[in-house]
């Protein structure tokens, strides 16, 4: 289909957008890469009146080390949070998942930002901002305020944004020397929207588990911060033995939601596997070592 | 340019040539192709983003057609499948494609050809799974894929020989 009408904006400076959104409001949408907005306006699920570009708006488009933090620009695009070594070594859970991010096309257009600040419950940037603790930084005409990812989504599709706001960068902290990665997601094709994924990251000292960051997606209307698993792990030296009791805990964890091709049943046997996985993955890392 | 309109001008360069024009807000980039430029090789499938059939080349990376307004494409440079084969840079893979019968109806064959093409810009020997991987985003309801992979891999060897 094609989209409803609309006016459109491409404003020059961030001064300029600020008084586009303060004048509009609730009628205006921001226009970052599209990915997403543009198929929602295609298929009429959305309507704004007004569409405000920003795609002129330069110092979003940054990656920059400052002070041993990495602030990443909300207009940094897919392909350049694929490629950046930068955020390979502050924040190497999002380099993992951008290849499961759609297809090249559209990797080459649709903007990190854009994909926090819509909240996708099964995209894998907001889980993945949400792994590494990342504040999110977002400006308005008043002023700027700095929220932490667990502060930021609160479900589906709706975040601490308030209308008059725009998301600026988010922030992420050095990671401690020796953390753990892993990312994995099941999709039913290559590119899909994740049926069922998870992002850890774990630390451990002398082979004991010092810290322990799960993340569940795709599975409820935004994603999820493990306690129970993740406590159970902490300061056991995790071995075989331990796995079909930590497996137990996600229950306590999530009750996900099912969708047109899963229902819920088989969204928890796919985590589960996914967490049996990567859990395996954990005590194969630390037997090498 | 700080106020809402809903018809913008929008100046870029199509195929090597510069073309003004004006265009609704909401035309996207496909629609203003194939009906204000007559380049009816990007076709129109799905129209969310989900077929690839209107892949198309902005500032040299691949995009999905559909899925960039015109307006967006102010002051970009776009290539068409039209522009790339008249050039003559896709002739071997067109002749692949030929040799190794990776066409039927030839609905996705426009978007097959710039996205493999691309591919062949920034490799030299892909994997067929790397060769999968680049045209994942591409739906193809005829040849099954194998053919299209086939003709992909036939020209990659193709290439290297000739060098």
């Amino acid at each position: 289909m094609k989209s409803p009408s609309f006016r459109y904006v491409r404003p020059d400076s961030i001064e300029a957008t600020f008084e586009l959104l303060d004048r509009y409001g609730d009628d205006a949408k921001i226009l970052a890469g599209g990915q997403s907005l543009l198929p929602s306006l295609n298929m009429r699920l959305s309507a704004p009146e007004v569409l405000i570009d920003i795609s002129q708006l330069n110092e979003l488009k940054q990656i920059k080390d400052v002070n041993n933090e990495l602030h990443v620009g909300a207009l940094v695009r897919h392909c350049e949070v694929e490629s950046s070594s930068l955020i390979a070594s502050y924040a190497p859970l999002l380099s993992m998942a951008m290849p499961h991010v759609a297809h090249r096309a559209v990797r080459s257009r649709g903007t990190f930002g854009g994909s926090i600040a819509f909240a996708d419950a099964a995209s894998e940037t907001p889980a993945m901002v949400l792994a590494h603790d990342a504040t999110l930084v977002v400006r308005s005409s008043i002023g700027e305020r700095l929220i932490t990812a667990d502060n930021f989504f609160l479900g589906l599709y709706e975040t601490a944004l308030k209308p008059h706001e725009i998301l600026i960068r988010a922030e992420f902290k050095k990671p401690a020397l020796g953390e753990k990665y892993i990312f994995k997601e099941i999709a039913r094709r290559k590119g899909d929207y994740a049926t069922v994924g998870l992002g850890i990251r774990a630390r451990f000292k002398k082979k004991v588990c010092s810290e322990m960051r799960i993340i569940y997606f795709a599975i409820a209307d935004k994603p999820i911060v493990s306690s129970a698993v993740s406590d159970y792990l902490l300061d056991k030296e995790i071995n075989a033995e331990f796995i079909d009791q930590a497996l137990s805990y996600i229950d306590d964890d999530i009750q996900p939601f099912g969708d047109t091709y899963h229902d819920e049943l088989t969204k928890m046997h796919l985590m589960k596997i996914l967490l049996k996985r990567s859990l395996i993955e954990l005590i194969e890392v630390n037997r090498d070592e | 340019m700080n106020e809402p309109l809903e018809i913008i001008n929008i100046k870029l360069t199509v195929n090597g040539f510069i073309v003004n024009a004006a265009v609704a807000a909401r035309k996207h980039l496909v629609d203003f192709l194939r009906e204000d430029l007559g380049l009816t090789g990007a076709h129109l499938g799905c129209e969310h983003g989900i077929c690839g059939a209107c892949t198309i080349l902005m500032n040299g990376e691949l995009v999905r057609g559909c899925l960039v307004l015109a307006a967006q494409a102010n002051g970009s440079v776009i290539e068409t499948v039209e522009g790339a084969c008249e050039s003559g840079r896709l002739n071997q893979l067109v002749d692949a494609f030929q040799a190794c019968n990776a066409a039927q109806c030839g609905f996705c064959s426009p978007a097959m050809l710039l996205t493999a093409g691309e591919l062949l810009t920034r490799s030299t020997k892909p994997s067929r799974e790397e060769i999968r991987e680049q045209i994942s985003g591409n739906y193809c309801r005829c040849t099954g894929y194998q053919a299209i992979v086939n003709a992909v891999e036939f020209c990659f060897d193709e290439v290297a020989s000739n060098e």
